[in-house]
């Protein structure tokens, strides 16, 4: 079943001309797919895209078998933001958190009941009444995803989801991440957190997709991670496993 | 270290205890009442009034002096030149001719700007702010007002975060305050620089916003629940202002002096 289907995708900004061009791909239903590629490769456009905020110079999205319409609200999509400010902006962790489920036009009741689960999930249920300036930035990021999966999406995007942890938050959002059973695409530019919670990757540079395949086996070609302004992760020079 | 706001909101005291909504409401007709008094008697007595306020409400008052004192400092330039210009009967103090009318009148102002910021200080200080924030949609006050104040007090910090940030930045380049055209340029920069970031963190916010559902109206769950203890509150407020009222109307005690 076809989770996320991408058909010759271009795009471009008024200064800036082929910020993607003529990309496609397709993962399925309950994938997590990694998105890796250097600054300016067209990972955060490409989310945008795909949640609908900007609109395709050509080709189409679909999710979920249904076309994404340009500044229409999408539901099925969550969008984890790479900078959690931008995503908390009421008084108190619990309003934020409600805001998405509350705009779904549940009853408070559902309302209380969804969130209450996100943040079960998320361990954030101690953090209700802080308000959001007064988080870490593993908390910050654990309320960022609870407000977006209390609206229940299937598809959920991870936009540089380690920019802004510590070791041990870090390692709580990849057992998380194990956990979720929603269809996942996450960009960024930490590789080992790419190699413990992704099972296919996409390398994507100047708005392409130069290959996509198993974590491991493309991010051990050394001469095709340099040539696309990356590098090997460490622990594949160790030989560490990462199995899924 | 951010200046929390809600400091005071879990003491414990009537006022604390009083339903939000009844207590915006019958606060905001004694700042109203208060704002068009012209008595000195009548002032004398809001002055008393308050003052038993902030003793039930249990705020330290040596810990709201700053920000009570911060917005009368806007005032003192009224201070300095309405005794100067006034009219009335003039007096001499080291030679400086001084007019009583423009005497009482910064009396006057001051008191009732000390009267107004302490009961504003009561509402906001004796609530959570967001509670604040439900009651004020819960009273029907526009909601992209009320939307206006939360991402104010939400992104404020974020902003004195950045400047500090950036402040700190342009210390270690080696930069020094003063007076030089150098320093003026660099300061101009810093807030040019402030503003765009916050141009920009504004439509990010909007797009994470979109991403959620966002229509135009920030939705909460509200869950107030009045007694008949709000109530008599909110009567004792409302009766309060009325005889304030009364006194300036009936008992014409304007000219004190």
């Amino acid at each position: 079943m076809k989770g996320i289907e991408v058909t010759d995708l271009s795009f471009s900004y008024p200064d800036r001309a082929g910020v993607l061009d003529g990309m496609s791909f397709t993962i399925a239903h309950g994938q997590k797919c990694g998105i890796i590629g250097p600054n300016g490769a067209g990972k955060t456009t490409l989310f945008h895209l795909m949640c609908g905020l900007l609109e395709p110079s050509s080709g189409s999205i679909y999710i979920k078998d249904k076309p994404v319409v340009h500044n229409t609200f999408n539901p099925s999509i969550g969008y984890v933001f790479q900078n959690t400010d931008d995503m908390l902006f009421t008084a108190t962790v619990y309003e934020d958190i409600s805001f998405g489920p509350l705009n779904l036009g549940l009853s408070p009741e559902e309302v209380q009941d969804v969130v209450d689960r996100a943040m079960r999930i998320t361990r954030t249920h101690h953090l209700k009444d802080r308000p959001p300036h007064h988080l870490s930035g593993g908390e910050k990021r654990m309320v960022a995803i609870a407000s977006v999966i209390a609206m229940r999406p299937e598809i959920i995007i991870y936009d540089e989801p380690t920019s802004e942890l510590d070791m041990r938050a870090r390692r709580n959002l990849i057992e998380f991440i194990h956990n979720s059973k929603e269809t996942l695409l996450v960009a960024s530019h930490d590789l080992e957190f790419i190699l413990e919670t992704c099972q296919m990757v996409f390398l994507i540079n100047s708005g392409t997709i130069i290959t996509s395949g198993a974590p491991c086996e493309i991010m051990k070609d050394v001469d095709l991670m340099l040539e696309n302004g990356l590098e090997r992760p460490h622990s594949l020079l160790h030989g560490i496993s990462h199995d899924h | 270290m951010h200046v929390d706001i809600d400091r005071f909101a879990h003491l414990h005291s009537p006022l604390h205890r009083w339903d939000q909504r009844y207590k915006i409401a019958g606060l905001f007709s004694l700042i109203l009442v208060i704002s068009m008094l012209s008595s000195l008697w009548a002032l004398c007595c809001s002055v008393l009034i308050v003052a038993a306020l902030m003793l039930i409400s249990k705020i330290p008052v040596t810990q709201i002096i700053r920000p009570v004192l911060f917005p009368l400092l806007f005032l003192i330039p009224l201070f300095i030149f309405l005794p100067l210009s006034a009219g009335g009967e003039k007096y001499f103090f080291y030679g400086i001719p001084l007019y009583i009318d423009g005497i009482i009148l910064s009396v006057r102002i001051a008191v009732k700007a000390l009267c107004i910021i302490m009961l504003f200080l009561l509402i906001t200080g004796t609530s959570p702010f967001t509670v604040s924030m439900k009651a004020l949609r819960s009273l029907k006050i526009p909601s992209k007002i009320v939307d206006l104040i939360m991402f104010t007090y939400r992104y404020i910090y974020i902003y004195l975060d950045d400047l500090r940030a950036l402040r700190q930045s342009i210390m270690m380049k080696g930069y020094r305050s003063n007076t030089s055209r150098h320093s003026f340029k660099t300061s101009s920069y810093l807030v040019g620089s402030l503003l765009v970031r916050s141009f920009e963190q504004t439509d990010r916010m909007f797009n994470a916003m979109t991403c959620r559902g966002y229509t135009g109206e920030v939705k909460v769950l509200t869950e107030f629940k009045s007694t008949w203890k709000d109530v008599i509150k909110f009567i004792i407020s409302l009766c309060t202002a009325i005889l304030l009222a009364g006194w300036e109307l009936f008992m014409d005690t304007g000219k004190l002096l």
